[in-house]
């Protein structure tokens, strides 16, 4: 069996971060308080006035590569909607300042929150038909160039980061089955409209989609693996936000020491936030190898997705 | 088998939230004009009748762009998930 597993993560946050308490200078008449007890975030980091994302990105796969040969790398995908550059490729840019090899399979993918299970889909498939042996992910955004520090809706949640996962072959472990799915009649729930700088969120929107669609999604690739949910080691997802979060577990029946939730302390920083979350899981022994973990991504888009993976050890 | 939720339990949720009565709630109408109603209370406003329908407020389509009591109640008794 060729299989692929998670072999390491890596992740960046810039160095500026920006509590409630910031938020509320800048916004006085706001109840952060109550904005807090929905949200359960504390805190965001914000990339600063000069840091892109191929700068974050390098950062996080830097520290990856310190525990591995790039001249293994055999692909990169960049998932990113908020890197400096349209034309060119970021990937380009990032595997030539990493100095990675030239045969290598390099490409960006303009997803955000559910961007690290499309990619994860990407990379297996690249690994499972024996194009590839060992690759990597970077979920990378720095959402907050777009969001004024008035922005009620966003500000107190979007938090940048990168993440930077290696994904490798494995003959024990494996990632997926995968259930994917996109909607775009929903993309106005989460936009920069054309020709602004600022993005807008429906907060009830994106709520009612992630409260609907991400139960379902799961409970398919339940159906699908034929596992019994109370088998599911952890239930790893994209943090947006405890509001979020509680409605999917509360829709799932989930209990709470089965899932894992780290946004309180770093925000929703869009793609990087499983991988963020996984990393920050295994280190804290909340999860196991050879255990089966599920992880789902869903929100701008609308796009959304789910995978069982195997857990492996860490580099 | 659970029962059915009411209009009068919608009424009690979303006055709750709104902190109205649930009379006055019902002639207002528009949740919008309403003192204590915000893009929060929007969302505690849904998932609090998500949680009474036990998870099946997705079948209402465009739930989160109703702001209307009447039109909430109507759409809730046509799909028969209140009575």
């Amino acid at each position: 069996m060729i299989g692929s597993k998670i072999s390491a993560i890596e992740y960046y946050f810039p160095k500026n971060k920006e509590n409630n308490a910031k938020f509320k200078k800048n916004n006085p008449k706001v109840n952060i308080e109550r904005i807090k007890e929905k949200t359960g975030i504390n805190n965001r980091y914000i990339s600063g006035k000069n840091e892109t994302v191929i700068d974050i990105s390098i950062k996080a796969a830097n520290k990856l590569l310190q525990k591995f040969s790039k001249n293994k790398v055999e692909f990169l995908i960049l998932v990113t909607q908020t890197s400096n550059y349209r034309i060119p490729t970021s990937a380009c840019i990032i595997q030539s300042k990493l100095k990675l090899r030239n045969d290598i399979i390099a490409f960006d993918m303009n997803l955000g929150c559910s961007g690290f299970i499309y990619a994860l889909r990407m990379a297996s498939s690249l690994i499972e038909s024996k194009q590839a042996k060992n690759g990597i992910i970077i979920c990378a955004d720095t959402y907050t160039k777009y969001i004024s520090k008035t922005n009620t809706a966003c500000r107190p949640i979007f938090s940048d980061a990168a993440s930077a996962i290696l994904i490798s072959k494995s003959t024990k472990n494996k990632i997926g089955p995968f259930e994917l799915g996109a909607d775009g009649s929903g993309a106005d729930a989460l936009e920069l409209p054309t020709g602004t700088n600022e993005i807008v969120m429906n907060g009830a929107k994106v709520l009612t989609f992630a409260m609907d669609v991400v139960p379902n999604n799961v409970n398919k690739l339940l159906k699908k693996i034929k596992i019994d949910k109370k088998n599911i080691h952890k239930f790893i997802f994209h943090q947006a936000s405890k509001y979020i979060l509680d409605n999917i577990n509360r829709r799932l029946s989930i209990e709470k020491n089965k899932t894992f939730e780290n946004y309180g302390k770093v925000g929703n920083t869009i793609s990087a936030s499983i991988p963020i979350a996984l990393k920050d899981a295994y280190t804290k022994r909340k999860i196991l190898v050879n255990k089966n973990i599920i992880v789902a991504g869903y929100g701008v888009g609308l796009s959304w997705g789910s995978a069982l993976i195997k857990w492996s050890k860490l580099l | 088998m659970k029962k059915k939720p009411s209009k009068a339990d919608i009424l009690k949720i979303i006055s709750k939230i709104l902190k109205m009565s649930p009379q006055k709630i019902e002639k207002i109408d528009d949740y919008t004009k309403m003192e204590n109603w915000d893009s929060l209370a929007q969302l505690d406003i849904i998932s609090a009748i998500d949680k009474k329908l036990n998870g099946r407020i997705g079948k209402i389509k465009n739930v989160a762009e109703i702001k209307s009591v009447k039109k909430i109640i109507s759409l809730l008794k046509k799909k028969s998930l209140i009575t």
